[in-house]
């Protein structure tokens, strides 16, 4: 759904480092490099990154906009 | 007992510590992995919550968010509350966000901190809303640890590694530096007519180089009287104040078990 706050495995937080992942590797960055100077060394950490789909766009397009209580 | 600082960065150290037992860095690290209380929150008030993440899915979150501070909060268990929560144990965090904007994203510094424990990061997403959207809530954090819950864990990654020893055996090898290319680690080069070992303490004791010398002129094997401790910390507390603190919960713990030996009825 949205990016987990810390990593699966080892407990390293992770969730702060995404927006920059994704504005790097969009550019066209080498995925692996942008994850070496973020500082993610250990794969458990890394796959985080590699494996993770933002549904939470997806989602968000579905909901109704509109500022009355309940009604969204 | 010898200590060295191998090594430090902001969230990691590498302590290299001479003539120990390894069991004793092992109690030390295990101290830091499950017994230094750090705080967390714990329990999620929510009055509204608008987007589209469940509550549920918004509470954990919000659980494994790094906290600071919280010094002088007690641990619920020792609290004259009877773990029920009071302001002796427990710390508030408000937050409230109306989004104006599409996709605008909610990031742990709006935690507001009502007492004394505030978000070590200030850059984590908590949850993404739409506009018109709205999350409010009341978070209350405790002292915790991490035998209880990985939210508790104040770090990431806590090791103890023995002393790597390489020998080679200069009157076997011949430098053809198979073992130089196929180190994982890059830690052997060839140093005029002598191979040489760069940086010991990076070597993983892998033994590849052992499998790939054609004349067995390199042995690996490691020396557990040295022992290197690597913490990577979560932000709860700085990499120095964890090691001192687990020596601290060691020393009580060594208190604990004097006192209760003490108490014992003489034996007739």
């Amino acid at each position: 759904m949205i990016i987990p706050v810390r990593c699966f495995t080892c407990g390293k937080v992770v969730a702060d480092k995404w927006e920059e992942f994704k504005k790097e590797v969009s550019k066209g960055e080498n995925p692996a490099k942008v994850l070496d100077s973020l500082g993610i060394k250990r794969y458990c950490c890394r796959r985080m990154f590699l494996s993770h789909v933002e549904l939470i766009d997806e989602s968000l397009k579905f909901h109704v906009h509109g500022k009355e209580e309940g009604k969204i | 007992m010898d200590v060295e600082v191998l090594g430090t960065t902001n969230d990691q150290l590498r302590l290299l510590v001479r003539e120990i037992e390894p069991t004793f860095m092992s109690a030390i690290r295990r101290i830091i992995m499950a017994e230094v209380p750090i705080p967390a929150i714990d329990k999620v008030y929510i009055a509204e919550n608008t987007g589209v993440l469940y509550d549920e899915m918004l509470a954990h979150r919000l659980g494994l968010i790094p906290l600071k501070g919280g010094e002088t909060l007690t641990l619920p268990e020792k609290c004259s509350c009877d773990k029920k929560g009071c302001n002796l144990c427990e710390s508030v965090l408000t937050l409230e966000v109306e989004a104006k904007e599409d996709n605008s994203i909610v990031y742990s510094g709006r935690l507001k901190a009502e007492g004394s424990v505030f978000p070590a990061n200030n850059e984590i997403p908590i949850v993404k809303l739409n506009s018109g959207q709205k999350v409010a809530l009341v978070a209350h954090a405790r002292l915790g640890l991490g035998k209880e819950h990985a939210k508790w864990q104040p770090v990431s990654a806590c090791v103890v590694k023995y002393e790597p020893v390489i020998s080679i055996d200069s009157k076997k090898c011949e430098l053809r530096a198979v073992c130089v290319e196929e180190c994982p680690k890059k830690i052997l080069a060839v140093k005029g007519k002598n191979l040489a070992v760069t940086s010991i303490w990076d070597c993983s004791l892998c033994k590849v180089c052992e499998e790939v010398c054609p004349n067995s002129a390199i042995r690996v094997s490691y020396n557990d009287r040295n022992s290197e401790l690597i913490v990577e910390t979560t932000g709860s507390l700085s990499t120095e104040e964890l090691v001192l603190a687990a020596c601290e919960v060691l020393l009580h713990k060594c208190e604990d078990l004097k006192n209760s030996i003490k108490d014992l009825p003489e034996a007739s």
